[in-house]
């Protein structure tokens, strides 16, 4: 009798895979298992419910473990000592059991398991082979740092591999649970849902717990779909938090559209609500469409059905996972994804989705029988349908002490998901029109309405290099953020609004992007701002883009002048240079030639510089002035001659 | 160590008389920094072409490119250079058998060690790294603190009872506050805020040099005063017997400081790092506890006060609250810069402030 441990969890999603690897190494016979997991958290309720009647039984174990809570975290020390004793518990268990091969499908609670595997095989007291996959796209966390302990890495996307410098890798895809690849039939599925065959289906469900973004934008459009005689299957969802009940919503909604759609009563019919599916193959047959979120089981489920998807992926998950599953698969042309982007709700900023573009997407799809063909055939292809055996022999080998081909990943660079959103500015000067354009926008308005504002100001700064018009809304939202401020800023005396920072990185932002009335307004206001670099890079905007001025303007800007502090002056000059007649010099150069900074001197002379560059001054009518600015200077930049030899030097070898 | 050769010589070989001269403070002073000065001179050109052989110094990765009007590449490390000249000249001159002196000598020892790791880890990072992380600085700093407050508190400690926990003010007599055991936490605030607002300092060209020794200076005198009999009670101080030796040591630290600065002023040759300023911090601390006169430190190092305070307001309450700044720039010498006054300008600017804050210092000595 050979022995297996699978771990994996903390969320379902982990659980599912590690299921589906024992289904196939166990089913045949000849094997134990164990399964090591969480007390308390996904992969304890779905053992459990196994248990209760199946081919497979798989003991469960538990080991604590808690979820990384970043290295900066107060509970950094309590997930320290959860993890020590964790991997005590599992090195016991796994001491016990003494098994040939150990298999963890990622998230925190297979950190135990593998870090006890890895330590006793180090320390001579077990012999097995430590075998990881990887789900999404964008390597979890956990697999990242598990990922050298393991013989080999299988991986369900190649992408994820560059996030998995020195592991061994194998591309096996991901393993669906047995019973989903093969597919009901249509005619059979509709009888059993109550759809009638001949008109199309659309099965749009957001997972367990149900989407709301999804929800909500397919409420709007509900009645249009119906009344071209789509048939709706909709799984609304089990949520019932605080945070978001959808049992309720669900409720609401019908409600609202009962009493604002005089036809409603002939459309109900059509439309199938449930809050969940149990067998939700017969729903995946019967659907012409799938929409829902873009993480790796449903998504693979899907493949391995050949069913034509528009994927919906969730915005601000960690590493943008489902984003990245959901773009590897359009890559390779076996779904369509449609992002989320953020939109204005009571007040708030929340991701969702544009109803009419969820309408235009889904009409398009639901027209063009061809294209969901094509879809079905590519997703078959995409999809390894041998995934769970080859993990299954992968395991098996591991265990007889064989070390299956693996790649080893050199360090290559990052995914765009993985990028920090501030460096994704640099990429998006590289290549302003590449093909990565469409995600890089996406990134950008997620960023904007972060809860962090650090994040926002990666946003500002990357919709600065992307020119990117479509931020442009949510930019004066921003900047005219009434949301009232608490706690310690509110005692410094900040009443309303986003920090200073990003006010003030929002005007620079505005500069690159074209002017509108409304960013008219928004930099007029400005320039009344409590903080000063706000009002300097306002005025820097209006310089730049050489804005129209009028008379309450320039009597701002005067007052700027007289009672600004140096950069205040230093702005001025240069928007005057560029957006007032030459004629006003005397009234508005002349008195900056005996200001006390001498960088504010310097900006005149520039400004009057550029004047005459521009033909609209004489030097001739300067002269007698020019005698009036004071030219000492309190700031001076020094040349090193020894460096200005070597810089000459080094500039030879380039010529040559 | 001379002191104890020249009393051997006297009085086991009749030497001549004025080799007395050997044991007056005002003499080993005086001595003392022109030993660590000369000995700054001879050592400071080769040790500036070691660092720069050994790498010391930021990255240039291109000449091509090389900006010809800043100092990057400059060695670093160049606290080495006070640190190796105070162990020398102080060694000469200081009485071995004085708790004072070793109090002094491992300060400057652990704080230049703290610094040393500091910069070696930036060194080895690249560019734009830290070295230690903010918080294993602090706590290394914090426990010489810790261990330096138990020793003043316990029996073995050089003071005598009447300042071993109390807190003194500049201009006031008597001690104003008993701390007991609070004396340990204050203590280790001393320690951090001296030592890091020296290194806040340490951004310009000869900036935190000049303004340290001024208040070794003031510090000097003040153990003098304190260390004699007859000047501390003319002056209605607590005598504390034996402090004088700080004296000798402050007088070292001048001279060290003065040499580093033949090299270090604008343009600089060498930086001191982290290495420097940490060990000038962590030993202007330790001075000035010892003769329980750290808050009087307030205005002789009111240069630092500035510089840590700006850190201080800038991080805190501008970027990490209300999200804006609120000088231009921080530490406090670049926002100088930022306005167009150019580093040289700024930096004797502030030694003029730092020399009247010293004479300012000395005369608490009388008005209290």
């Amino acid at each position: 009798m050979r022995r297996a441990v699978f771990t994996g969890g903390g969320t379902g999603g982990h659980v599912y895979p590690a299921l589906a690897i024992a289904q196939a190494l166990l089913g045949p016979g000849g094997w134990d298992g164990l399964y090591i997991g969480t007390r308390g958290r996904a992969e304890e309720r779905i053992l459990a419910s196994l248990e209760a009647g199946g081919p497979l039984t798989l003991p469960f174990r538990s080991a604590s473990a808690t979820g990384f809570p970043g290295l900066r975290s107060p509970r950094l020390l309590p997930f320290l000592f959860k993890l020590k004793l964790g991997t005590l518990q599992a090195a016991w268990h796994l001491l016990r059991f003494r098994p040939q091969v150990v298999v963890a499908t990622g998230g925190y609670a297979s950190a135990p398991t593998v870090f006890a595997a890895a330590l006793l095989r180090r320390l001579g007291l077990l012999r097995c082979g430590i075998l990881i996959h990887e789900q999404n796209a964008s390597a979890g966390l956990m697999n990242q740092l598990a990922g050298r302990l393991a013989d080999l890495v299988a991986l369900t996307f190649p992408e994820s591999a560059a996030a998995l410098p020195g592991c061994r890798t194998q591309v096996t895809g991901y393993p669906v649970r047995a019973g989903l690849e093969s597919l009901p039939d249509r005619l059979e599925a509709c009888r059993s849902l109550g759809l009638d065959p001949d008109k199309p289906v659309l099965f749009v469900f957001g997972g367990s717990q149900g989407a709301r973004a999804i929800n909500l934008a397919l409420y709007r459009i509900l009645p249009e779909l119906l009344r071209q005689g789509v048939q709706v299957l909709h799984g609304t969802g089990m949520s019932a938090g605080t945070a978001w009940d959808a049992g309720r919503e669900h409720a609401l909604q019908l409600e609202r559209l009962a009493r604002e759609c005089p036809d409603w009563s002939q459309l109900a019919s059509l439309y199938h609500a449930r809050p969940y599916f149990d067998q939700i193959q017969l729903a995946y047959a019967a659907a012409d469409l799938v929409c829902c979120r873009a993480g790796a089981g449903a998504l693979f489920e899907l493949l391995a059905m050949g069913r034509p998807a528009l994927l919906i992926p969730k915005m601000g998950l960690p590493g943008d996972h489902q984003t990245a599953n959901a773009r590897s698969a359009e890559k390779a042309g076996a779904a369509e994804v449609l992002l989320e982007e953020p939109l204005p709700e009571e007040g708030r900023i929340e991701a969702g989705l544009r109803p009419e573009a969820l309408l235009e997407r889904v009409q398009g799809l639901l027209n063009d029988p061809e294209c969901r063909t094509a879809l079905g055939v590519r997703a078959r292809e995409h999809f390894h349908a041998d995934a769970r055996e080859r993990l299954a022999a992968l395991a098996a080998a591991l265990a007889a002490g064989e070390r299956p081909a693996g790649e080893r990943v050199a360090p290559g660079p990052r995914s765009l998901e993985r990028t920090p959103t501030l460096e994704l500015c640099r990429r998006a000067t590289w290549e302003p029109a590449g093909p990565d354009r469409r995600y890089l926008e996406y990134r950008c308005l997620a960023a904007l309405c972060s809860d962090s504002w650090v994040e926002r100001n990666a946003g500002l700064k990357l919709a600065a290099a992307l020119h990117l018009e479509r931020a442009l809304s949510l930019l004066i939202r921003l900047a005219e953020d009434p949301t009232p401020v608490g706690g310690l800023r509110r005692l410094l005396g900040e009443r309303r609004g986003q920090n200073g920072f990003i006010r003030r990185n929002l005007m620079t932002t505005l500069a690159s992007l074209p002017a509108t009335p409304e960013t008219d307004r928004v930099l007029r206001a400005a320039l009344d701002d409590s903080y000063w670099e706000v009002r300097v890079e306002a005025i820097r905007t209006l310089t730049l883009q050489e804005r129209p001025t009028d008379p309450a303007l320039v009597e701002r800007m005067r007052r700027f002048r007289r009672q600004g502090n140096f950069e205040e002056a230093q702005a001025v000059a240069h928007w005057w240079a560029a957006c007032q007649p030459a004629a006003g010099w005397r009234e508005w150069i002349l008195p900056l030639s005996l200001h006390a900074n001498c960088l504010v001197r310097e900006a005149a002379i520039r400004a009057l510089q550029r004047k005459v560059k521009q033909g609209e001054l004489q030097l001739a009518d300067l002269q007698g002035e020019l005698d009036l600015f004071l030219l000492t200077s309190t700031h001076f930049r020094p040349q090193f001659p020894l460096k200005q030899a070597m810089r000459a030097l080094a500039e030879q070898r380039e010529v040559s | 160590m001379l002191t104890w050769l020249a009393n051997l010589l006297r009085e086991e070989l009749g030497g001549p008389g004025f080799l007395r001269l050997f044991n007056y403070i005002s003499f080993r002073t005086v001595m003392a920094a022109m030993t660590t000065f000369v000995v700054s001179l001879i050592i400071g050109g080769r040790l500036i072409r070691f660092l720069h052989l050994r790498r010391i110094r930021d990255v240039v990765e291109d000449y091509g490119v090389i900006d010809v009007s800043n100092k990057r590449g400059t060695p670093t490390m160049g606290g080495l250079l006070m640190i190796l000249s105070i162990l020398t000249g102080y060694g000469l001159w200081f009485r071995p058998g004085n708790p004072f002196s070793w109090a002094g000598l491992s300060a400057l020892l652990w704080f230049g060690l703290v610094g040393l790791m500091d910069d070696w880890g930036k060194l080895k990072g690249g560019s734009g790294k830290h070295g230690l992380s903010q918080g294993a600085k602090l706590a290394l700093q914090a426990l010489y603190a810790t261990g330096f407050a138990l020793w003043l508190l316990s029996a073995w400690s050089p003071l005598p009872e009447a300042l071993q926990s109390q807190l003194y003010l500049p201009f006031v007599k008597g001690p104003v506050l008993e701390l007991g055991w609070w004396s340990v936490p204050w203590t280790v605030l001393v320690f951090l805020s001296v030592s890091n607002s020296v290194n806040f300092a340490d951004g310009m060209d000869g900036l935190a040099v000049v303004p340290a020794a001024i208040s070794f200076m003031v510090y000097a005198v003040f153990a003098y005063v304190l260390g004699n009999e007859v000047y501390s009670q003319y002056l209605q101080f607590e005598y504390v017997r034996g402090v004088g030796e700080l004296a000798v040591l402050g007088g070292a630290v001048i001279g060290a400081g003065l040499g580093f600065l033949w090299y270090n002023f604008f343009p600089a040759q060498v930086f001191m790092g982290d290495t420097g300023s940490m060990a000038l911090g962590g030993l202007l601390a330790a001075v000035m506890l010892l003769m329980r006169q750290e808050v009087l430190f307030l205005i002789v190092g009111g240069v630092f006060v500035l510089e840590g305070a700006s850190v201080l307001i800038q991080e805190k309450i501008g970027i990490g609250i209300l999200g804006r700044r609120i000088f231009y720039r921080a530490p406090i010498h670049h926002a100088f810069e930022h306005r167009g006054v150019a580093e040289t300008k700024v930096v004797i600017r502030f030694w003029i402030i730092a020399l009247f804050l010293g004479f300012l210092g000395l005369l608490s000595l009388k008005i209290r």
